[in-house]
């Protein structure tokens, strides 16, 4: 269930959106549009949707069954899909920790 | 007088005859027809036969036992399938959006005294199934030496204080609003896992809230503490040991005041407490539990139900004001750092603060050795210290060169043996801390305002699952 990618018209709207963030700036950005910062963005944007679409179906996969009884989460689920989430996170900060000390990081930086 | 009609005389027994074979079994009327038919005789004279005695021996033991074990694991299977029934709707409901985050208990696990593990295995096995049916999160706190789970405690309480007042940096802004944290812990209730935790719970929410508020962390400030205490390495190595430890009890030498005097008094206010369930947990140990361990081996189905009811208190049991205990129980305790009494005869404390009196009588008895035993570890590591002593001022000096396995691993340094006997000092401390809390009829450390705290009552009788 892949949410965003970087092909997707959604895409261009929310490079611009974090480039505005990132700036801070509200109007006038036109004038001031640094490459390097805007690929910079784009880098990290695809870096964060790609393990948002990564922990939304690893999770879903785990804590949902694929009989649908209904269209809601009931609560078992949701503590499930808490639990999944807490340990994705975990897991990920101990595989960076664990790079760092190997050496370097590579390029892509650290999350949370 | 002669008997007039004499008896005949009794009839003589026969001569006893030679043992012969049994009579050859005839075959049964029923099925002489079948004789000419070719099936052997022996089958058509075959007759139901008991085996021998010691087979039957056998038999019986072994099938009482097996009996008796599968019986009560078949109990179990069916008892916690019938308490997870109870709570399954719980599960099952709508989840009402992000912001319905799941009832979180607190659940606390001290290790038993002189053991290595607490009750933390047993609520997995027992409590957590129900738990989790119910769409219950836990988060699970272990403490893994004695008094582990106090320190932790009164650590944090201490942190939340001087945050409180502005003297620590504030934990890094998270996502999670605080007081919507806060109001979690509040609904979500706190479990201990037998007496022994809540001891240790209870000895460390009077030492973080009615403490003196300390300028700085345990952690950071014994050390220096204790650095500031012990004498310092004498010139001649070889006095070492007499030095450090006259052989005279206590078995740690008195510290010495706190660096930093303390910020405040005990707080005029403290915060709601969330409802409390003390979960009978034991551990037998020691040659003369054996009988009731091999008991307890065939009767895990009591542990079951222990469980589940304790779940069943911790999801729909109301939260009640606990019994306080007799007028005069606070005044029991000198602080932590002072030498302890010995604990003539207590009284027992009554109400709540006696939860689960009975488990203190499986403490061992060799319990109430750890200080003398701390004062021999202390001996023997100080005894060890010297030729290490004498080793680093020689290298430092330059009286010799270092032999190759000290170039390849160098020994430490006067100052890195000083750093190790204050860590070992640290960590002796801590454990004779942690025994003085756990000893067997040391009570409960209760401090007054601990009247109001409030415990999980009893469920609704139509739960109870028989």
């Amino acid at each position: 269930m892949r949410l965003l990618s970087s092909s997707s018209p959604s895409f261009t709207y929310l490079t611009k959106m974090s480039f505005l963030f990132g700036s801070g700036a509200g109007a006038g950005a036109s004038q001031n549009i640094n490459p390097q910062a805007i690929e910079m963005a784009v880098n990290e944007l695809d870096l964060i949707t790609d393990v948002f679409n990564r922990l939304v179906s690893s999770c879903h996969a785990k804590c949902i069954s694929d009989k649908y009884a209904e269209p809601d989460l009931n609560k078992g689920e949701g503590v499930c899909i808490d639990r999944c989430v807490g340990k994705f996170f975990e897991v990920n900060k101990k595989v960076g920790e664990k790079m760092q000390a190997a050496g370097g990081g590579g390029g892509a930086p650290g999350l949370m | 007088m002669a008997d007039p009609t004499p008896h005949p005389a009794p009839p003589k027994p026969p001569a006893a005859a030679a043992p012969t074979l049994p009579a050859n079994p005839t075959v049964p009327p029923s099925l002489r027809i079948l004789q000419y038919t070719g099936i052997p005789a022996s089958v058509l004279t075959w007759r139901p036969r008991l085996p021998s005695r010691n087979w039957l021996i056998f038999f019986t033991l072994t099938g009482t036992l097996t009996g008796a074990w599968y019986y009560d694991r078949r109990e179990c299977r069916r008892l916690q399938e019938a308490y997870k029934d109870r709570v399954r709707w719980m599960a099952e409901q709508k989840l009402g959006g992000p912001e319905d985050r799941p009832r979180r208990l607190r659940v606390y696990a001290a290790v038993w005294p002189e053991s290595d593990e607490g009750g933390a295995k047993w609520f997995k096995k027992y409590v957590k199934p129900i738990l989790h049916a119910a769409a219950h999160d836990y988060h699970i706190e272990i403490g893994h030496t004695h008094g582990a789970l106090t320190r932790l405690l009164a650590q944090r309480i201490q942190s939340r204080r001087r945050q409180a007042l502005g003297l620590e940096p504030l934990p890094p802004p998270s996502p999670i609003d605080p007081s919507v944290e806060d109001a979690r812990d509040l609904a979500g209730g706190v479990a201990l896992m037998g007496r022994h935790t809540l001891k240790e719970y209870l000895a460390g929410l009077a030492e973080g809230w009615s403490g003196a508020l300390q300028a700085s962390a345990r952690d950071t400030d014994l050390p220096k503490r204790i650095d500031a205490s012990l004498p310092a390495f004498p010139d001649d190595a070889d006095t070492l040991p007499a030095v450090f430890v006259p052989s005279s009890e206590p078995a740690l030498p008195a510290l010495s005041p706190p660096t930093l005097a303390p910020l405040s008094g005990p707080p005029t206010f403290i915060p709601a407490h969330p409802p409390v369930l003390v979960i009978p947990y034991v551990q037998p140990l020691g040659f003369k539990q054996i009988p009731r361990m091999i008991g307890g081996f065939f009767n895990h189905r009591a542990r079951v139900r222990e469980g589940g009811d304790a779940a069943l208190r911790l999801i729909f049991g109301t939260a009640r004001p606990i019994e306080p205990p007799r007028e005069n129980a606070e005044e029991d305790f000198p602080p932590l750092d002072e030498p302890l009494p010995a604990p003539e005869a207590r009284a027992p404390q009554g109400g709540w603060a006696d939860s689960e009196l009975d488990a203190e009588d499986l403490i061992k008895s060799s319990f109430e050795l750890v200080p003398s035993n701390i004062h021999q570890r202390r001996k023997d590591y100080y005894a060890a210290l010297v030729p290490r002593l004498k080793t680093a001022r020689e290298l430092a000096l330059g009286e010799r060169e270092p032999s190759k396995e000290e170039v390849e691993k160098p020994p430490k340094t006067e100052r890195e043996l000083r750093e190790e006997a204050v860590e070992r000092e640290k960590r002796w401390r801590d454990e004779l801390e942690g025994w003085g809390v756990a000893r067997k009829g040391a009570g409960v450390r209760w401090k007054r305002w601990m009247d109001g705290l409030r415990e999980y009552g009893e469920y609704p009788e139509e739960l109870r699952v028989e």
